[in-house]
């Protein structure tokens, strides 16, 4: 029998024990975690349906419309003195943009913390990551939730290639790392306009999303993705009609002829070539490694061992990419079963899994957004394409660390009085609960500064 | 809000004899100079922040965003060098010779990753991920006399400043204090916690400094770059204070649109040079006994791309700025722009080691031994020579 078998199956592979959970498990944690991989089946975002890109879309495009007209009415209040006005006006402004981010967020939270499947969250979340795209961009501010429901979430449970292929035809991401911009040297347009490559997105398709740094690819290779790439772009032009803020294949700007990737001619085919090298890449042995190496990271150790990765590696090729079978063979390793806080917890992480120990259901009223923004972990918003980083060393620091605990010292703060933090920490650790902890939380002052002890211990710092 | 150094001068004994976690407060250094290295994230185009005017190449090559308007885009350093016009604070250290500028300038590894290239840019080393440490923390070891630390502006300590030496990291907050007890009790829960136990000691050890240099802990976070300059200038000033600080700044990745005089980039010239002035404002005499390094990870491409903009590229230019600076050079093997002068064809090659310029600062500058640089600071560097008199 597994020792800690449902503590590490809530806590390190989940979003954290509710109240009754690690009872619940009991001793059957991975045959808890299989049945939250449903094959084929997409890992919807539970709660409130929210718009899609295309009408998020709009919104961004009817936003950027009247900019012009908001910036002159402001002005106007401001000249006249009327300060009222200006305020309400800027905030108008502010809101257009921060209403349908905040709401996917707020979504996005909230079914994290009450859902039963907190597997399923954490790698919609960890592929969310990996193809990440940043709401620094304002088109992206309007769509980077959109784009997690639309081309992560289904495919969570699917292959990897689909995931990939979603991803790649995805307004986000073809909008964050510039592809709707580049345009073949010798296409139609290239050669009556002054226009050409962006090799952006070619790049980090290679470096980040796929067969990673070491791959095996040259700057020969990124370039003619980059050509094979040119004409994936979105709709959004004023003759774009009702396709509007949907993926479009521009024949007009997609560099002609045969481009040559990793050794493999790919003869000109429009859209079909990059298609048909992204099928390729995502049978790569070396997408295979550097995708096993990163679930391993994730979810097993700081520094993956070797044996697990070459493991789940062997799986995805023999399975061509199948992701529930290289998750299964991740939960049959006894590696990932070995020591239940071998990981220290993300801001988002410790977020979450402290308003699933305090069985918090009222998420909507949570200022998320800005707690996570504190932490370091600002959703959506990761720093670089590369997503956010997952080891210790990246997230604690001197500074990092006191932020947590003036965070946890803030909540604690907001507790009801009758709290029993030591049941609460009880529940949520379980036999990793140290005596040491239990002493000190049980010999806090009051329930908010056991509460903000239990938040801040070791263990539940880890996960 | 309770104050955190009477917390300490009241408890500082129990802590110490709990944690065994070092020092609580910054020591005396064995000296008065200081070092700031700001780390620009995201690969700084060199070819447009010190434009090569001089060189046959630069116009035709540049194409969309070649800087040719004398009045708005540029002024210029010497015959052939120019420097972007948003750099004005940086034009006017350079005519009082406190600024030299190296350029054709890269790390010794060849790709054009941001996250291999920032890590060896840090990691000190001739390959990515081949330290865990980071070079400014060895110089700290490498320093002469005790005392020695290094403070990073953010919330975690970046790579180039991780490692065995005295090293904290701090960012203003919003939030209120936990109390003592708290605080405390706390320190005492992670007793056998090192990784947690050491940043919060060290958490505490820099608020109480930042408490009596600082006047509190702000209340708004780095909005920009002026407000973390004159944060660093507080912390450098302190009697006691970081010898070594480390700021980053992200944002160059300029794919597409990066402007020529106004701009993306232009702006971002603007933010980093008004950061300067605001570090040279707020230093006062302090200026006079540090140097300012500013580099990056890659340069980037030397023709403008399809987007007007420039993809990854090679070398780039670094910026060594301050009161010990033999100032008022741009320093260069120039390799050239022409198309069989690139770097496979796309890039300016990189002539100069960027650990030359890192050596020679911390060589002259903070007095390191050229055996210690050569065998501790920066392993596997004997062929990348200190530069010699960038700083008196």
């Amino acid at each position: 029998m597994v020792k800690y078998s449902a503590e590490i199956a809530a806590n390190r592979f989940g979003y954290g024990a509710r109240p009754g959970d690690l009872r619940k498990i009991g001793s059957n944690g991975p045959d808890w975690l299989s049945e939250q991989i449903t094959p084929g089946k997409a890992a919807s975002l539970e709660g409130p349906s929210l718009p899609s890109t295309q009408d998020l879309f709009k919104r961004f495009q009817a936003y950027r419309q009247d900019q012009k007209e908001r910036k002159a009415a402001i002005k106007e209040a401001k000249e006249k003195g009327d300060k009222q006005q200006t305020k309400t006006l800027r905030k108008q402004m502010q809101m257009e943009v921060r209403g349908p981010f905040v709401a996917e967020v707020q979504a996005r939270s909230a079914a994290a913390i009450t859902t039963d499947k907190p597997f399923a969250e954490r790698l919609t979340h960890f592929w969310s990551n990996h193809f990440s795209v940043s709401a620094q961009k304002l088109p992206l501010r309007f769509i980077s939730g959109a784009y997690e429901r639309e081309a992560i979430r289904p495919y969570v449970f699917g292959s990897f290639y689909d995931m990939l292929m979603a991803v790649m035809t995805h307004p986000a991401m073809l909008l964050y790392l510039d592809n709707t911009q580049s345009i073949g040297p010798n296409s139609r347009a290239g050669t009556k306009r002054k226009r050409g490559l962006n090799e952006n997105l070619a790049r980090e398709a290679l470096e980040l999303h796929t067969v990673g740094v070491n791959g095996g690819y040259s700057q020969e290779d990124v370039t003619s993705l980059a050509k094979a790439l040119t004409g994936w772009s979105v709709h959004g032009g004023k003759n774009a009609g009702t396709k509007v803020g949907t993926f479009s294949f521009r024949p007009n700007v997609h560099e002609p002829g045969a481009q040559t990737i990793m050794g493999k001619r790919y003869s000109e085919a429009g859209m079909d070539q990059a298609r048909t090298i992204f099928r390729d890449l995502s049978r790569h042995p070396s997408t295979a490694k550097f995708i096993s190496t990163k679930l391993v990271r994730h979810f097993v150790s700081d520094t993956p061992p070797r044996q697990l990765i070459d493991k789940l590696s062997r799986k995805f090729l023999a399975s061509d990419g199948h992701l529930p079978d290289v998750y299964e063979e991740m939960l049959a390793s006894s590696s990932a079963w070995s020591d239940p806080l071998a990981k220290v917890k993300s801001p988002t992480d410790l977020v979450l899994s402290t308003f699933r120990a305090v069985g918090t259901k009222e998420t909507d009223q949570m200022r998320i957004t800005e707690m996570l923004t504190l932490l370091g972990q600002a959703p959506f918003t990761a720093p670089s394409p590369a997503g956010w980083p997952d080891t210790a060393a990246d997230w604690i620091g001197p500074n990092a660390i006191e932020k947590r605990l003036e965070w946890a010292n803030a909540l604690a703060g907001h507790a009801p009085s009758m709290i029993n933090p030591v049941r609460i920490a009880e529940r949520a650790l379980g036999d990793t609960l140290s005596m040491a902890t239990k002493t000190s939380i049980s010999q806090a002052a009051d329930g908010s500064q056991g509460l903000t002890l239990f938040v801040m211990s070791p263990e539940f710092q880890r996960r | 809000m309770t104050s955190r150094r009477h917390f300490l001068l009241g408890t500082a004994t129990t802590i110490a004899s709990s944690l065994t976690l070092g020092k609580l407060a910054f020591g005396q250094a064995g000296t008065d100079r200081r070092l700031v290295v700001v780390i620009l994230r995201g690969g700084l185009d060199g070819l447009a922040a010190v434009p090569p005017m001089g060189d046959p190449h630069y116009a035709s090559s540049r194409g969309t965003i070649v800087l040719d308007n004398a009045a708005t885009d540029r002024t210029m350093l010497d015959g052939f060098f120019g420097l972007h016009a948003k750099l004005a604070n940086l034009h006017t250290l350079y005519q009082q010779k406190e600024l030299t500028i190296v350029h054709a300038v890269a790390t010794p590894y060849r790709n054009r990753s941001h996250f291999d290239l920032q890590n060896v840019l840090e990691n000190g080393g001739t390959r990515p991920y081949q330290y865990q440490d980071g070079w400014l923390n060895r110089a700290l070891g490498a320093m002469k006399g005790p005392g020695h630390s290094g403070l990073a502006i953010s919330q975690t300590v970046p790579t180039i400043l991780r490692g065995p030496n005295d090293t904290s990291s701090w960012a203003p907050s919003s939030l209120p204090d936990p109390d003592d007890d708290t605080l405390m009790r706390l320190m005492d829960l992670y007793r056998n916690d090192p990784l947690l136990g050491g940043a919060l000691s060290k958490a505490i050890e820099t608020n109480q400094m930042a408490e009596s240099v600082a006047g509190g802990k702000g209340g708004k976070r780095v909005a920009n770059l002026k407000v973390a300059a004159r944060t660093i200038a507080k912390f450098l000033t302190a009697p006691g204070g970081p010898t070594v600080a480390a700021l980053e700044v992200n944002g160059w990745d300029t794919h597409a649109n990066q402007g020529k005089g106004q701009g993306q980039l232009a702006n971002k010239l603007n933010q980093l040079d008004q950061g300067v002035g605001e570090l040279k404002k707020h230093l006062g005499p302090t200026w006079d006994k540090t140097v300012v390094v500013m580099a990056t990870e890659f340069g980037r491409t030397v023709r403008a791309n399809g987007t007007r903009g420039t993809d990854h590229g090679t070398g780039g230019a670094a910026f060594i700025v301050g009161g010990t600076v033999q100032g008022g050079r741009v320093l260069a093997e120039w390799p050239g722009l022409s198309p069989q002068d690139q770097q496979d064809g796309r890039d300016l090659k990189a002539t100069i080691d960027l650990r030359s310029v890192f050596k020679g600062v911390l060589r002259d500058h903070l007095g390191i031994s050229d055996h210690a640089l050569r065998t501790k600071v920066f392993p596997e560097s004997a062929a990348a020579k200190p530069m010699r008199n960038l700083v008196s």
